[in-house]
């Protein structure tokens, strides 16, 4: 095996998962956020070269991923994932209020606008620090770290306000 | 650090090390740091959504399909520049022409050895498919495995000859074998012998009612016991 084929090898065992999840909460369909996954890895594989230090990967494959996800609106206007009526995932063996409650979180998180939303992604799904956040997002860091403080305050509003939507949220 | 901005960071950031060692002599800091941790515990558990089975093997099955496509033709242009363009062009007219002189049809032993040696690779895969994940693909063709001789590693479609068929690898006691099940309606290759062999595989072909079961394995071993075991576990629905 080529050292090229090893280097894939561990990038996709390391990463697939968490790219995976972070792709389905793109665009809440399991179908769409494996294909993104493959067409991720299979660019990252004919540009490996690329790559210089192994410990940039996440951001350059989440780079990638991105890019791959926005060409999908491109071909497709109109697919936008309907929040509301998302058929929500089967989270493993927790109880009926466990699930409840993970049900409600899924939703505020969709309610979320994206500019939001997918900072905290990137940080809670992928483990992502905020200069990597902001490398990946092209933004500056007190930006990302705004968003960030921003989605969890109004999460947190949300969910305390007895699940209530929003209404009128600050930007 | 004042009450606001150690609000803002934590609120960024509930692992922020230089917020959370501030808030170490501050109980009421320390709540909110607690607070925050576990909110993010809790919304982390939301987002685990499951990751489907066996995803790693198939991105790396499509990067090697990848690899097979692309590497191959390239250095094909590579080493053939302009002068050599006449001489493969000839090479291509005077293979046309046997081909269509002797119409040699293309046994279907030999198609199974050169897609063996084609996804080599796929012999020595260790990660298990399930049964369940075989047979979900077999469906599709009309067919299901009661059970295997030995774990499935590599199961996918392939194009055998023209024909969309499932290529299977399961790990025997004899060493990794390899599976194709080629429906039978359709096909175009012709099986003079069943079986086949070269220096280092050798093979069977059995056919099915509705598909034929060919069988590849390593020489010397027992190809007709497993051959028997597989196409006796193969029920067409």
């Amino acid at each position: 095996m080529t050292t090229k084929q090893k280097r894939y090898e561990s990038l996709v065992q390391v990463y697939h998962s968490e790219l995976y999840r972070f792709a389905y909460w793109l665009c809440h369909d399991p179908t769409v956020a494996e294909d993104l996954v493959q067409e991720t890895f299979l660019r990252a594989w004919r540009s490996l070269e690329s790559l210089q230090d192994d410990n940039a990967a996440k951001p350059w494959l989440l780079t990638i991923l991105r890019r791959e996800n926005a060409r999908r609106f491109e071909r497709k206007q109109f697919d936008y994932a309907d929040v509301e009526n998302d058929t929500l995932v089967d989270n493993r063996s927790v109880t009926l209020d466990e699930e409840m409650e993970q049900t409600v979180i899924q939703r505020q998180i969709g309610k979320l606008s994206a500019e939001y939303r997918e900072p905290l992604l990137l940080q809670v799904v992928m483990g992502c620090s905020g200069e990597e956040i902001a490398e990946i997002l092209e933004l500056n860091k007190n930006t990302v770290m705004t968003r960030l403080y921003r989605a969890r305050n109004q999460l947190k509003e949300a969910l305390t306000e007895n699940h209530e939507p929003i209404k009128g949220a600050s930007n | 650090m004042d009450e606001l901005e150690f609000r803002r960071r934590l609120f960024a950031d509930p692992n922020d090390t230089e917020v959370i060692d501030h808030a170490i002599d501050n109980p009421e800091q320390q709540s909110l740091v607690d607070e925050l941790q576990d909110f993010d515990a809790q919304l982390k558990s939301a987002l685990q959504v499951e990751v489907p089975a066996g995803l790693a093997d198939r991105i790396l099955v499509q990067q090697q399909e990848d690899q097979a496509s692309n590497v191959i033709p390239l250095a094909w242009y590579r080493k053939y520049d302009k002068p050599f363009a006449t001489a493969a062009s000839m090479v291509l007219a005077v293979g046309i022409y046997f081909m269509s002189a002797t119409s040699a049809p293309l046994q279907a032993g030999e198609h199974a050895l050169e897609h063996v040696y084609y996804e080599v690779n796929a012999l020595e895969r260790s990660q298990e498919v399930a049964l369940q994940v075989v047979n979900e693909k077999l469906a599709m063709l009309g067919g299901q495995f009661d059970s295997l001789p030995g774990k499935v590693t590599y199961a996918t479609f392939c194009n055998f000859k023209g024909q969309k068929s499932l290529h299977l690898v399961f790990q025997s006691e004899h060493g990794p074998m390899t599976v194709f099940i080629v429906p039978a309606q359709g096909n175009e290759y012709k099986h003079n012998d069943s079986h086949f062999n070269d220096e280092r595989f050798a093979g069977m072909i059995g056919n099915g009612q509705k598909a034929d079961t060919i069988l590849v394995a390593d020489i010397g071993t027992p190809i007709e016991d497993y051959h028997n075991e597989v196409s006796g576990a193969l029920r067409w629905l």
